[in-house]
């Protein structure tokens, strides 16, 4: 097991936004976390990548607990969070973008990496020289994966990356991940999107008011009724 | 102990410092941290002098004429400091103290730099007389609806624009009131020297009176003056000290004490960042007051509704025509179009970002409007300002909840109530219910879900024709989104055109009347729940075939 | 002619400094949003440190700036752990009233041991204009004075722009929550910032030093507020801006002194600020929050 989530709970003041969340992840798996805004998807991600300490639980990483690690060093150690939105610093230009991916790495070997982020998004070649917040949004989601990868994480972490993604260049993104899953990236990601990410996933779960509902192949998930209650909130 | 008091003008310096920190408080309470009450204070020195030795005008007269010339100088400046904010308004208002003090010396008419001599003294006594006056003063001031609309800015100026509050026109109130009292002492402190410079009045004092009052805390009246007695009994303390013939070292009357203080200067801010009196730290003295103050209880809302209307029964209560709005080149609506009408719940739904809070802000006036247009009854929204339109009756929450953390929860509802204008209000006690809280706890020290209670209660209470509410059920478990829902359908029953943003389709399911679905900042389909819940468009826009690629 | 090149550079000379100055307040402001109030102190203290023992060690010139830039960092670093980390990134008013206390302990403590009226002052005599560039006639302290000030802006700016440390600076400015994300430690950035923003205000006073032939322990309030002008005007949190600002300041107040505005001179910085706060809420090259 890489990583291992156990009994995570997340408090903000009095709220409890997550609840008891356990999960394993192996390596070479893709798992996706569903669940409807505020579900607490973004607070189990921010415990994992050391963005939020969590008021109870586990998180170990290789069986190392590394729940009371701070950010930057679960970077060194491999575990590379995509945050939401505009996970990248729009004011840098795009090859400054790429160059702090890989900040603590000797230059030639950042060179190298750089070179092949290029290769895997081609056109992001064509824009280093700009600012990265000229580049549409979902540009920007892949410079933000394409920056992390720099790092050569053992596990890339994605929060929501379609958000306000057009429906074409979410199709072109996840064609992008589905390429890094091949190449052997362990990935978590988190979704509003059910169907794109269903596809993907080797493993699917659902996050309902800060508690895992569902866990399992994404098949049966999507066939679960817990899905659509957790979405809309509704029995069919 | 060394006993300073004996001290008269220790006496009269420590009242001086009282009052200028209480002038400083009134500026900086809008959240305007001025540097330049120094300058006031020299102007209100010299106009007090100049009248007093060149016209032999008395005491009071004086004063008036201090106060009135500060007053004058400051008018200027409060519209300059509108311009600006933050850093660039502190720097702006330090100029302030320079050019004022440059001024003044260059100045023949009042002696230049040897400054104007012969003052009719006076002391302690008439110094003490005026802060007890400037304190019941000020007092009055920061407990009427003007104060309290004065902290609301302090807290957070968009939501203040949001709850009615002119910010402007108060900043300015207040950085001209400040400074008049500013001038009073500076007046005073020419009388009891009998003499003044321009050099007295230099950058070092403003920053002394701000530290004054950031030292002391800005969340209570006592703060301010609490913060400029201890700094002057410990800088005179200190002083004394050589008197028990302390070895060099320790000899504290030398620059050593301000390095001490210094030092003490930056442990306060590292423990208490927003001063030694916070508004907590006040009211935990008062506990046993609140007790007995907490009498209001929450009961269950639809019990005492109030029967009295304000809303027209018919016709439009808000129209949106052609909508547009970009983010640079993010197109967040790109032509959105309803109606809603009185007594009506109409929910927006959408995936994220498909541009509801955009719509939200738009309509508020917190985002301009760059196409299209809005009409309130039968009133142009155009651009208005937020708070124009507050009081023309468009109330809002806000996505992430912006309560005045820093004021009660009945000041929160009261703030509110002053939106309503000539709208029949809604009984003060039953918004005190909708809030869910005790009327005299402070809103930051609820629950996320206490201050959303907070938020509606105050929106509520403007008496709104519509009511923009985003995110209302956010963080709210089962039992409070029931009574969520009781609520809004309570306030829909009183004529309010309720426009309802919420995640929780189920909510907006089970209690809109209409729905209109969102998507990329256009109107994907409107109707009926029912129709809406069999729609597929929007099934589509929510599980992920996105409705224009479906 | 001569006369208004011979001021044209003086105010260069003063600008320089006063540009290096307003740099390292910039600096801070422009990568932790924060304000700094005893940039004043450091410049003067670095100053005082390296000619007390300059006259106490006799030392060649270079020594002397080397610890004028060595105490000036150190202070920087001191003002991030003393003032800034104990208040937090998020509070901008505290952390800036920690740093007007620690003006206090670094003016007060100078006072306490070189007491108020002891300037002190170069050993060896500066040496006469010995220099005919045009119409400029110069010594080789002012040449001096010009190039390490230039070779220092350039290289700032080259450093902030290009490398990968400036880069992190520039990632910081925009968003502290990110960085940690890319494996960089926040803390780590902002003792850099304030180290080479106090290295700049340290060597701007031994140059201030070498022109005056002077520091005394009163000097730094006035100097320091001086800084804050000259970043304001240039834009907060541009280096280009204060740039501009100081050498567009210098040369203002040279000419302001060669027709003789009088006592209106301390003015001068205050009342550009005024002005161009009113035609510029954000200062001349910078950009609205």
């Amino acid at each position: 097991m890489s990583l291992e989530v156990q009994g995570l709970i997340v408090r903000y003041g009095r709220l409890v936004a997550v609840r008891g969340v356990s999960l394993t992840i192996a390596s070479g798996e893709t798992h996706v976390i569903l669940g409807r805004n505020g579900a607490g998807k973004s607070s189990v991600l921010g415990a994992i990548a050391g963005l939020a300490r969590p008021a109870e639980g586990r998180v170990r990483w290789h069986g190392e607990d590394i729940t009371a690690w701070p950010a930057h060093r679960r970077v060194a150690a491999g575990i590379a969070l995509v945050p939401e939105g505009r996970g990248v610093f729009v004011t840098l230009t795009v090859a400054e973008n790429l160059r702090l991916g890989g900040f603590g790495l000797p230059a030639a070997t950042r060179r190298e990496r750089v070179d092949e982020a290029l290769a895997l998004f081609p056109f992001l070649r064509g824009r280093l020289a700009a600012p990265a917040g000229t580049l549409s949004g979902g540009q920007q989601q892949m410079l933000g994966v394409a920056r992390a990868l720099i790092g050569q994480p053992r596990l890339l972490v994605l929060d929501e990356p379609s958000l306000g993604l057009a429906p074409v260049v979410v199709d072109e993104f996840y064609g992008q991940l589905a390429r890094l899953r091949e190449r052997g990236v362990t990935i978590l990601l988190v979704e509003q999107h059910v169907e794109r990410a269903l596809r993907l996933a080797d493993v699917a779960h659902v996050l309902n008011l800060g508690e895992l509902v569902v866990s399992g192949p994404p098949d049966d998930v999507s066939r679960d009724p817990r899905l659509e209650i957790a979405y809309l909130g509704v029995k069919p | 102990m060394i006993d300073v008091f004996q001290n008269d003008a220790f006496r009269f310096f420590l009242l001086f410092n009282m009052l200028v920190a209480l002038g400083m408080y009134v500026v900086y309470s809008t959240g305007q941290l001025s540097l330049g009450q120094a300058g006031f204070a020299a102007v209100g020195a010299y106009a007090g002098s100049y009248v007093d030795v060149k016209l032999g005008w008395p005491l009071v007269p004086v004063l008036l004429a201090a106060a009135a010339a500060a007053a004058l100088v400051a008018i200027p400046v409060a519209f300059g400091a509108n311009r600006v904010r933050g850093l660039y308004l502190l720097m702006g208002t330090l100029a302030v103290t320079e050019v004022v003090r440059v001024s003044l010396s260059n100045l023949d008419a009042v002696g230049g730099i040897q400054g104007i001599h012969g003052m009719e003294p006076s002391g302690v006594l008439e110094m003490a007389v005026v802060l007890a006056l400037a304190i019941v003063g000020v007092a009055w001031l920061m407990s009427s609806p003007l104060g309290l609309e004065m902290r609301a800015i302090f807290d957070d100026e968009d939501a203040a624009a949001a709850a009615g509050v002119s910010t402007r026109t108060v900043k300015i109130i207040a950085v001209v009131a400040g400074a008049a009292l500013t001038g009073i002492a500076g007046a005073l402190f020419a009388r009891y020297l009998s003499f003044i410079r321009p050099d007295l009045f230099g950058i070092g004092l403003s920053f002394s009176i701000a530290l004054y009052v950031l030292i002391g805390g800005v969340h209570s009246l006592a703060g301010p003056l609490v913060g400029a007695f201890l700094i002057t009994y410990l800088l005179e303390v200190l002083n004394r000290m050589q008197q028990f013939g302390l070895p060099p070292v320790l000899d504290f009357a030398s620059p050593w004490r301000f390095a001490i203080y210094g030092g003490l200067v930056m442990a306060v801010m590292a423990v208490r960042p927003e001063g030694l009196l916070t508004r907590g730290a006040v009211r935990s003295l008062q506990a046993p007051l609140r007790r007995r103050l907490r009498r209001l209880r929450t009961s269950a809302h639809a019990a005492a509704i109030p029967a009295r209307r304000w809303t027209a029964g018919e016709g439009s209560a808000l129209e949106v025509v052609g909508v547009g709005h970009r983010f640079g080149g993010l197109v967040a609506l790109e032509d959105v179009a309803f109606t809603i009408r009185p007594a009506e719940i109409v929910a927006l739904l959408g995936a994220n970002g498909a541009g509801k809070t955009t719509l939200i802000n738009v309509v508020a006036g917190r985002l301009p409007l760059q196409r299209g247009s809005l009409r309130l009854a039968r009133t142009s929204l155009g651009r208005l300002p937020a708070h124009r339109r507050t009081r023309l009756g468009v109330s809002r929450t806000f996505q992430s909840v912006r309560v005045f953390g820093h004021l009660t929860v009945g000041e929160n509802v009261r703030l509110g109530l002053r939106a309503a204008r000539d709208r029949a209000r809604l009984p003060l006690e039953w918004l005190i219910e909708l809030a869910g809280a005790p009327p005299e706890a402070l809103a930051r020290d609820l629950t996320l879900v206490g201050q959303r209670r907070v938020e509606i209660a105050r929106a509520v209470a403007s008496s709104p024709l519509v009511l923009l509410l985003d995110e209302p059920s956010a963080g709210m478990n089962e039992r409070e989104r029931g009574e969520l829902a009781q609520l809004i359908r309570a306030l829909r029953d009183l004529g309010i055109a309720v426009v309802l943003v919420d995640h929780n389709v189920d909510l907006a399911l089970g209690i809109a009347d209409r729905i209109v679905v969102l998507d990329f900042g256009l109107v994907i389909a409107e109707g009926v729940p029912d129709a809406i819940r069999r729609d597929e468009r929007v099934r589509a826009a929510y599980l992920g075939t996105m409705g224009r690629s479906a | 002619m001569t006369e208004i090149a011979q001021t044209l550079l003086n105010g260069l000379l003063l600008g320089a400094n006063y540009a290096l100055l307003a740099l390292s307040y910039t600096l801070v402001f422009g990568v932790l949003r924060l304000l700094t109030l005893a940039h004043g102190q450091i410049f003067m203290a670095a100053g005082l440190v390296a000619l007390v023992a300059a006259d106490r060690q006799g030392q060649p010139l270079i020594v002397t700036g080397l610890v004028a830039i060595v105490v000036g960092a150190s202070l920087g670093v001191a003002t991030d752990l003393l003032a800034f980390r104990p208040v937090g990134l998020g509070r901008p008013i505290a952390a800036a009233v920690a740093t007007i206390g620690f003006a206090l302990v670094i003016e007060n403590t100078a006072l306490q041991l070189r007491g108020s009226s002891t300037a002190v002052g170069l050993r060896e005599p500066l040496p006469a204009p010995d220099l005919v560039l045009g119409p400029f006639l110069l010594s080789t302290v002012q040449l001096f004075i010009l190039a390490i000030a230039a070779v220092v802006m350039v290289g700032t700016n080259a450093f902030v722009d290009r490398s990968r440390w400036g880069m992190a600076m520039r990632a910081l400015a925009e968003s502290p929550r990110l960085l940690p994300l890319l494996g960089i430690p926040v803390g780590r950035i902002t003792v850099l910032t304030l180290a080479i923003s106090g290295a700049l205000a340290g060597l701007a006073s031994f140059l201030v030093a070498l022109r005056n032939g002077s520091v005394s322990p009163l000097a730094g309030t006035d100097i320091g507020l001086v800084g804050l002008a000259i970043m304001t005007i240039g834009g907060l949190g541009s280096l280009p801006g204060a740039m501009v600002a100081g050498i567009g300041l210098g040369i203002v107040e040279a000419f302001a002194s060669s027709i003789g505005v009088g006592t209106f001179q301390s003015a001068i910085p205050w009342l550009l600020l005024v002005l161009i706060l009113l035609v510029r809420p954000h200062g001349i090259l910078g950009k609205p929050e």
